[in-house]
């Protein structure tokens, strides 16, 4: 029998690793012993995503590496999600995709995947996403973040339109929006009227708690 | 040439008559307001300074008006019956887009249409003109105007010109729509807009008939003006349209007219009422204005208009005495003991009888119940008894709950209290003489012993509350505190105290001090009184300059006929081009599309001036390109003020 330690730690490694099939084992072995499924989680896989994260922002791990990791925190999530009994995080929801004109999503699944290790339900629309279905999928689940990315100068102006469209609707207090990809900036976030920019997905993490914690 | 400005308070229209060609005050004077009919109360005040100076009649070229009216008339949700066509968007839209304790929508009824446009001013949904010409026929009987709003109609508004034609066609009931009023986002707030001004037109336009007959039979052939609530004239067509933009017209004038008197273009400026202190700053010669919109009882609107703040602070505040012992003042405004023992001579035996300065009079309010049951024969009883006691009106209906009840009349206008006020104090000093001196003196005098302090203690304590108030909220002003804090919230705030200790000199044993660096200009009848303690709270200068009583009325003369057009250029991709809003005007390159923007809103701006009254009119161009690194140029937004001086006519003109 593993102790909890041991199995924190295999978590962790498997993440990092990125083999799902050891992760999902891991898993497994935490709920035969007993452990909370929400810890073995965030103190299990979310440290080892953690440790991806810190390592793909100095560059010593790369974005094919993430997605197996992904895949591993996913493996495990399967069998850790039905005996999650109560969401510690305050509860926070986010619609997320690729602006309109763009197909470019590769970044924009490691934010949602790093969101959802940190207990965020994440509502992803995918890529050449229009601007009403960011709109009308934030009133349908009355999410509190739109997290959109481009990553071609030529589809950047839909990020104004979606702001605009949230502006024109009465909707700009209840969800605060995001943005991200590679032309876009600080500067531009704050013109097109957004509530935060992230450089990476690590960053978009710690931006979308700050957005949380000020809402 | 001469004109006459003339502003309508909380208690007081005040007029002043200037020489238009040097802008010196040639008279001025004071009425009553008069709640019921603004319009008597105006007249009284234009006879009076007609009377007091040698200008004739036919030499007044200019008559303009600062009016609480539409302030009014939205607080008490009077006004016509509206019907309200939205446009692509649905009722259930309209209560997601409400914010949290908002009040309803004040329309007859509501219908929705396919229609719209997206943030491209492209058409999501073509009009169904069968649905809406079978939605108007219906209603159109019903109701006393419409008003129409469409998604993105400021981007293009066809939506709403079509269906405000389509509705032309079957009935002459004026029709408003949200484009016209408002060139910002926000459908919510364009809606509401429209729905109020559609609601108030009635009224506005009753007063400005009653007074412009007033201005005839008195052979007075001027333009009659109406300030907006961004300090700016239109002429009283326009108001008629636009009643909406009256709204913040008192403070707007206020605000103009310290400026003017001050002849400086820093300060902030302090108009002290009795009922309210306004407070707003001047930067580089313009009040600040609340780009956003303003709101109005609940209300978010898109009228454009002074950020002024208002405080429940003024001559008339109450000065009570609360359960724990503790003096208080405001925010509660009640009628002064001094004007009250005019209207009821026994008063003063009454204070004397029963020790108490507090009474109430169903007379003096604003209007009475109608719905009958316990409220009426409350009424009733104060009527009978008034000025009445509380333990009288108790002794008259035992088993009533008196407090609680009369609380809630008081609130909703259908009781008016009479206490000692500020005012009162003045009359005791000896700085006022309009009313009963006795009264306040009588007054001051119970309260004293009641707190156990000598009359010039009592004076001392109001008159720190009073001036430690208005310069703690001028200086929460000048921080972010200024939008959190609620007036008169219950709960202390430790960085509302903070500030309260700084302004008072020390936070503990720390020795802290603060100076405010433009001047204070104070206008308004007690603004002597009350603004150099100010002042001096806040280590700046004040200025109380000359016609300082009377400068709301003439900040509404000295205005400038202004109307505003606010435009978008923006790049589109595949195929690149320029588009101008609103409207969709496409251009191949940028400086086409910018040079169209420019003269469109050039002739929008002139074609409005001019219908408000303008004449001489100037342009100015402010244009905002967005370029961003790695992207290049985004979009640019364009407004354009037109400004012209009011148009002038007299009889001795013709």
């Amino acid at each position: 029998m593993s102790t909890r330690e041991d199995i924190l730690a295999g978590l962790a490694k498997a993440v990092i690793d990125g083999d799902p099939d050891v992760s999902k084992v891991w898993a497994q072995k935490a709920l035969n012993a007993q452990m909370d499924a929400y810890e073995a989680l965030t103190k299990g896989c979310q440290e080892g995503m953690k440790v991806v994260g810190d390592r793909y922002t100095a560059g010593t791990m790369f974005i094919p590496e993430i997605l197996l990791s992904a895949e591993a925190l996913y493996s495990a999530m399967d069998v850790l999600r039905p005996y999650i009994k109560v969401q510690s995080t305050v509860p926070a929801s986010v619609v997320i995709g690729v602006i309109e004109g763009d197909v470019h999503d590769i970044g924009k699944n490691i934010v949602k995947m790093m969101l959802e290790a940190s207990s965020v339900k994440v509502y992803d629309l995918g890529r050449d996403v229009p601007i009403e279905a960011f709109v009308t999928k934030a009133k349908e689940t009355n999410a509190n973040v739109i997290a959109m990315s481009s990553l071609m100068t030529t589809t950047m102006f839909k990020m104004k339109d979606v702001v605009d469209m949230l502006v024109e609707q009465g909707l700009r207090q209840k969800v605060k929006v995001m943005v991200g990809g590679a032309p876009t900036s600080q500067a531009f976030a704050q013109n097109v009227g957004a509530d935060a920019y992230a450089v990476d997905a690590t960053e978009a993490v710690k931006a979308f708690e700050k957005l949380m914690k000020g809402a | 040439m001469f004109g006459i400005g003339i502003s309508s308070g909380g208690s007081f229209t005040d007029a002043v008559i200037m020489d238009l060609k040097n802008w010196h005050v040639v008279s001025k004077a004071k009425s009553p307001t008069t709640y019921n009919d603004f319009s008597l109360g105006i007249i009284n005040s234009l006879d009076k300074v007609l009377s007091s100076s040698n200008v004739r009649p036919e030499e007044i070229g200019l008559v303009s008006l600062a009016t609480t009216l539409a302030t009014n008339a939205i607080i008490e949700n009077k006004g016509g019956k509206v019907s309200l066509i939205l446009l692509g968007f649905q009722q259930s839209d309209m209560l997601i887009s409400k914010p949290e304790n908002a009040r309803d929508l004040p329309v007859h009824n509501i219908m929705s249409f396919n229609g719209g446009h997206g943030p491209d001013g492209i058409e999501i949904c073509p009009l169904d003109l069968d649905a809406i010409e079978d939605g108007v026929k219906r209603s159109k009987d019903a109701v006393d105007s419409f008003a129409v709003s469409g998604l993105f109609s400021v981007r293009n508004p066809i939506h709403e010109m079509t269906v405000k034609r389509i509705i032309s066609r079957h009935t002459n009931k004026p029709v408003v729509c949200g484009f016209e009023l408002a060139g910002k986002l926000g459908i919510y707030e364009r809606t509401v807009t429209a729905v109020l001004n559609a609601r108030i037109m009635p009224i506005v336009e009753r007063l400005i008939m009653s007074v412009k007959a007033a201005m005839s039979q008195r052979n007075i052939c001027a333009p009659l003006m109406l300030v907006r609530g961004d300090g700016a004239l239109m002429n009283d067509a326009v108001a008629m349209e636009r009643a909406i933009e009256t709204i913040q017209s008192g403070p707007a004038a206020s605000v103009i007219g310290g400026k003017f008197l001050s002849s400086k273009e820093d300060v902030v400026v302090m108009d002290i009422g009795s009922t309210t202190t306004i407070i707003c700053s001047v930067k580089a010669g313009a009040p600040k204005i609340d780009e956003s919109g303003a709101t109005i009882a609940g209300w978010k609107t898109r009228v454009r208009a002074v950020d002024a703040d208002a405080l429940g602070n003024g001559g008339d505040s109450w000065i009570s005495v609360d359960s724990m012992g503790i003096l208080k003042v405001g925010p509660r405004r009640v009628i002064p003991l001094a004007f009250a023992s005019k209207d009821f001579p026994s008063l003063k035996g009454k204070m004397q009888q029963f020790e108490t300065v507090d009474f109430f009079s169903a007379s003096k309010a604003m209007r009475r119940p109608d719905a009958g049951g316990l409220s009426q024969k409350l009424f009733d009883a104060v009527l009978n008894l008034e000025p009445a006691t509380i333990i009288e009106i108790k002794k008259e209906l035992k088993s009533t709950p008196v407090d609680l009840l009369i609380g809630m009349l008081e609130d909703s206008g259908y009781m008016a209290r009479i206490g000692l006020t500020p005012t009162d104090l003045m009359h005791v000093k000896g700085l006022f003489t309009l009313g009963d001196v006795e009264a306040s003196m009588l007054g001051t005098g119970i309260l004293a012993k009641r707190l156990n302090i000598t009359q010039d203690q009592l004076y001392e304590k109001v008159w720190d509350l009073m001036v430690q108030k208005n310069a703690l909220r001028l200086a929460e002003l000048q921080t972010p505190l200024g939008n959190m804090i609620m007036e008169n919230s219950e709960k202390p705030n430790p960085a509302v105290e903070i500030l309260d200790s700084i302004i008072r000199g020390s936070l503990g044993d720390i020795s802290v001090s603060c100076s405010l660096n433009v001047p204070i200009v104070g206008i308004g009848a007690p603004a002597q009184f009350f603004i150099p303690q100010i002042a001096e709270r806040l280590k700046t200068e004040s200025i109380i300059p000359q016609h300082y009583e009377v400068g709301a009325a003439i900040g509404s003369l000295v205005g400038n006929v202004v109307s505003t057009f606010d435009l978008l250029v923006r790049k589109e991709v595949m195929p690149e081009c320029y588009v101008v809003f609103p409207g969709r005007h496409v251009f191949s390159d940028l400086e086409s599309a910018a040079e169209f923007a420019i003269k469109m809103g050039k002739e929008e701006a002139y074609k409005q001036a001019e219908k408000t009254g303008a004449i001489d009119i100037e342009f100015k161009v402010k244009r905002e390109d967005k370029v961003f690194s790695k992207i290049g140029f985004m979009w640019s937004d364009i407004r354009v003020t037109a400004t012209g001086r009011p148009a002038l006519e007299s009889k001795e003109l013709k």
